[in-house]
């Protein structure tokens, strides 16, 4: 930008210069050539003059010559006429010739000798007497005065013509110095518009240069942006397609938790209304030993006994059902510290420990985040069937340890117990699923797939290590 | 056992069950009268009848919950809407399937009923309530 200024500054300061010295130089030429033009108009008007004053010198003369030799008042008349037309002559050209004391001097002179000349004339022409000699010896007198009027007066128009080709060459040269004083702005006009177009030119090739890498970069900034565009309508289907995808698992997530509380529910409803048939059979039973006692006697007792003790083994089945199925539902999660349930849970079991001797030791337990309710039914599960799947020789002892990882509570279980088979270690966890019968170890087969349930309840796993005959341990994690 | 009560109510939609109540409410001498409803709409119809110008007012009612048509809850909604002259002096309680904590948390909603117990009713239940409610017919 500077650049640009520098140069139309420089350009525009030489060009009106230029241009207003020309216009000075135009303007002072015409003035001079106006004035050469005047001065000749001047010269020639003052020559006109003198040839005037000549003829009317002539005239004068013709007229006087005319009067003296035939007295005719006519010459007399035309004499005073011719007189009276030199006085003026004389008086214009007088004041026309002010400025020249040379010719001044001349027509002074010549003025000087026409009064020679005339005046002895007039003196004649005015008195009634008349010397004809006298005017004859005077006429030759007078004819050299003439002679000299004539030399002094084409002396004078010489000098007339000479200034008239002085001032003629004068307007000339004026003439000549306007059309080259023209020339010379024209070239410099030329020259500047040259200059400028030329230190222009540059420019403008750099602004056309910079205007087609403009459009260049343009161009390349349009294919970016369109190629942008195509990148983020592939972002946008890709996220499209990530939405998607985290909306059908959510979806699914969705469908799979109510399948979940569909089950839940199925699990309630079923056990709930389970119980009312279930409980007819019993109510009539209980009725039918009150009003027919003689009926119920010998065999029939024992039928009775089968079919209570199978209508109560179902009641439990479907009462432990029904509490799996409403497990995690009895309250919010909170604080749970696991040193208290285990107190809870010892002090429960005071009797059977105190009976068998039962050893059990523990660590420092952590306080987790849980369901209070089922993390004690967790332990007491736990624990109750590490007394329970313990030989009736063999006094129970249960190490209960715990260690934790970044986030989970690992809690392990050890037990002295009769053991369990490899094969059996994930089936321990069924639903209903028993290893033993009812005759050498009581149970619905429930307790550890409610522990299953309530470890999953907090996120956790629970698993089984065991050396069968010699003990088990039943782990399980819990999420911070 | 000095006084019975005046009238209990039995609502259920069990034969059955209601069969087994009434000898159980019977043996235990508790009342003579035993009025049985089988749906929730019986047992309203029945606390609005009038004889010679006196509703019922049963003692006590057990209400059972799971019902066809009005179940016990639609039942209890209609209750207390019920003048004082048709509720009297009502000791209501339900009884369930099983105990479950939410229908126990729902049922101390309404101010009516006075007790929550699972089926079947027995002897310890109606000793129960007539300890709580009813002491001086003891």
């Amino acid at each position: 930008m500077k650049r640009i200024r520098n140069i139309g500054l420089n350009n525009f300061i030489v060009l009106i210069s230029s241009l207003l010295l020309v216009v000075f130089l135009i303007t002072f030429s015409f003035i001079k050539n106006a004035a050469s033009a005047e001065l000749v108009a001047h010269t020639w008007e003052v020559k006109n003059n003198i040839r005037r004053l000549m003829s009317s010198i002539n005239e004068m003369e013709s007229k006087k010559l005319g009067y003296l030799f035939t007295n005719q008042i006519g010459y007399r008349h035309s004499f005073e006429n011719a007189r009276k037309d030199y006085n003026e002559r004389f008086t214009e050209i007088s004041v026309l010739m002010q400025d020249n004391e040379n010719q001044l001097q001349r027509l002074k002179l010549v003025d000087s000798l026409v009064n020679l000349n005339f005046s002895d004339f007039e003196v004649i022409l005015f008195s009634e007497e008349r010397n004809v000699e006298e005017i004859v010896l005077k006429g030759k007198l007078d004819q050299e005065n003439a002679d000299q009027i004539q030399a002094n007066l084409e002396m004078m128009i010489d000098f007339e013509n000479s200034l008239l080709d002085e001032r003629a060459d004068n307007y000339e040269i004026w003439k000549y110095i306007i059309l080259i004083t023209i020339g010379i702005a024209a070239v410099i006009l030329f020259l500047s518009i040259y200059n400028l177009v030329k230190r222009v030119q540059p420019l403008m090739n750099e602004l056309l240069e910079t205007k087609e890498r403009l459009e260049f970069s343009n161009a390349n900034l349009k294919s970016t942006l369109t190629d942008l565009h195509n990148s983020n309508l592939q972002k946008e289907a890709e996220i499209l397609a990530k939405e998607k995808a985290v909306l059908e698992s959510e979806n699914l997530n969705a469908s799979l938790l109510a399948k979940n509380q569909q089950l839940d529910h199925f699990a309630y409803v079923a056990s709930h209304d389970l119980q009312e048939p279930l409980r007819t059979v019993s109510n009539y039973l209980e009725i039918f030993q009150e009003d027919y006692p003689e009926r119920v006697e010998g065999e029939a007792t024992m039928y009775f006994e089968f079919i209570n003790s199978a209508v109560d083994r179902m009641r439990k089945l479907i009462s432990g059902l029904l509490s799996f199925s409403r497990l995690g539902t009895s309250g919010e999660m909170e604080e749970v510290d696991v040193n208290e349930i285990l107190n809870d849970i010892i002090d429960d079991f005071d009797a059977i420990i105190e009976e068998r001797e039962i050893v059990i030791e523990s660590d420092e337990m952590p306080k987790i985040h849980g369901y209070k309710l089922e993390l004690k039914q967790l332990f007491q599960n736990l624990i109750s069937n590490a007394i329970k799947f313990t030989a009736p020789d063999v006094t129970p002892n249960i190490q209960i340890t715990v260690d934790e990882t970044v986030s989970y509570f690992n809690f392990h279980i050890k037990d002295n117990g009769i053991g369990i088979p490899d094969k059996d270690f994930t089936k321990i966890f069924d639903m209903f699923s028993r290893l033993h019968s009812t005759k050498d170890y009581d149970g619905q087969g429930i307790g550890l797939a409610f522990c299953k349930k309530i470890v999953e309840l907090h996120h956790g796993n629970i698993w089984v290590t065991s050396d069968f005959g010699v003990g088990s341990t039943i782990h399980f994690t819990i999420k911070k | 056992m000095k006084k019975k009560l005046k009238n209990v109510l039995l609502i259920d939609d069990s034969e059955s069950d209601n069969f087994y109540h009434e000898r159980k409410i019977r043996k235990m001498g508790i009342t003579d009268n035993i009025h049985i409803s089988y749906s929730g709409q019986e047992a309203l119809d029945y606390l609005r009848s009038e004889l010679e110008g006196v509703h019922p007012q049963p003692t006590l009612i057990f209400l059972d919950i799971n019902m066809p048509g009005m179940n016990g809850w639609e039942f209890l909604e209609e209750y207390e809407k019920l003048e004082v002259a048709q509720k009297g002096e009502i000791i209501l309680t339900m009884l369930s399937n099983s105990i479950d904590e939410r229908d126990k948390e729902r049922a101390n909603v309404y101010s009516s009923v006075r007790g929550f117990y699972s089926k079947p009713l027995n002897e310890d239940y109606l000793t129960d309530i007539i300890k709580m409610h009813f002491s001086e017919y003891l």
